[in-house]
């Protein structure tokens, strides 16, 4: 059966590592995700409140939440997988954040749109 | 009134693995474990590679310059894990770059602007997804 425990503090059973509910509250990463840049759809090989992804085009992505942000101002930080010092791919950065969705684009080390193999995302901030 | 549970480890009752915690709304739940960080490290590539701070992070190797890899304690599930990295921009170095992505372990190098290895004087990197 489920249940709901309130509680303002954990702590281990020898009374360390005492953890308020509001940092592992506030700690915890709303979404997260890898996905595959060159592929048609920008396909997600895992996630967490990732509903769907779309690409819009050569460096161009977007996730979009499930359970949607309280605002757009959360923390999105980002990993370019393509990690050989030949593949020209450099990073990924914010394209445009809203309470639904995360743009993303991606740059090689021209700064011109590349696909990304192997992106990553993780996102802290305030759920609606 | 203000409460404390004393408690080594959280279980779900539905799911083992599976926990939930009331958002910011007081409506909107978000899941626990899916929402920890599974590694952390901060380490540097420059002098002797050494982990300044980390957790789920067994060791590091030192593959060359600018470039090392990190191998992870409690593995994870599959390779499809999300990684986040990047270091203290310095003059040389631009950018931190993760890949061979393994369950146990990945990859993380560092660039310049030239697009060469380059050993970054500090490093970050974050990871979430499934463990094992």
């Amino acid at each position: 059966m489920a249940s709901i425990l309130r509680v303002n503090t954990l702590t281990d059973a020898s009374s360390n590592n005492s953890t308020a509910m509001s940092i592992i509250h506030g700690g915890i990463t709303r979404t997260w995700a890898s996905f595959d840049g060159t592929a048609s759809g920008a396909t997600i090989g895992d996630s967490f409140n990732v509903s769907s992804s779309d690409d819009d085009g050569t460096g161009d992505y977007g996730i979009n939440f499930s359970s949607n942000f309280n605002n757009a101002t959360y923390c999105s930080t980002f990993g370019d997988g393509e990690g050989n010092a030949t593949s020209g791919m450099r990073f990924l950065m914010d394209a445009g954040s809203t309470t639904s969705s995360q743009e993303i684009y991606g740059r090689n080390v021209s700064n011109s749109a590349a696909d990304c193999g192997a992106a990553s995302i993780s996102i802290h901030g305030d759920l609606a | 009134m203000a409460s404390q549970l004393k408690v080594d480890t959280l279980t779900g009752v539905t799911t083992a693995g599976s926990i939930d915690v009331t958002g910011e709304g007081n409506s909107t739940t978000t899941n626990l474990q899916q929402g920890l960080a599974k590694t952390w490290i901060r380490f540097n590539q420059t002098g002797t590679p050494a982990i300044a701070g980390s957790f789920n992070i067994a060791s590091i190797v030192d593959g060359g310059t600018g470039d090392t890899t990190l191998t992870i304690t409690n593995d994870y599930a599959n390779v499809n894990y999300s990684i986040s990295a990047s270091n203290d921009d310095t003059a040389v170095t631009n950018q931190v770059v993760a890949g061979d992505v393994a369950v146990g372990s990945y990859r993380q190098r560092s660039l310049n602007g030239s697009n060469a290895l380059v050993d970054a004087p500090i490093c970050y990197t974050s990871t979430f997804g499934d463990l094992a």
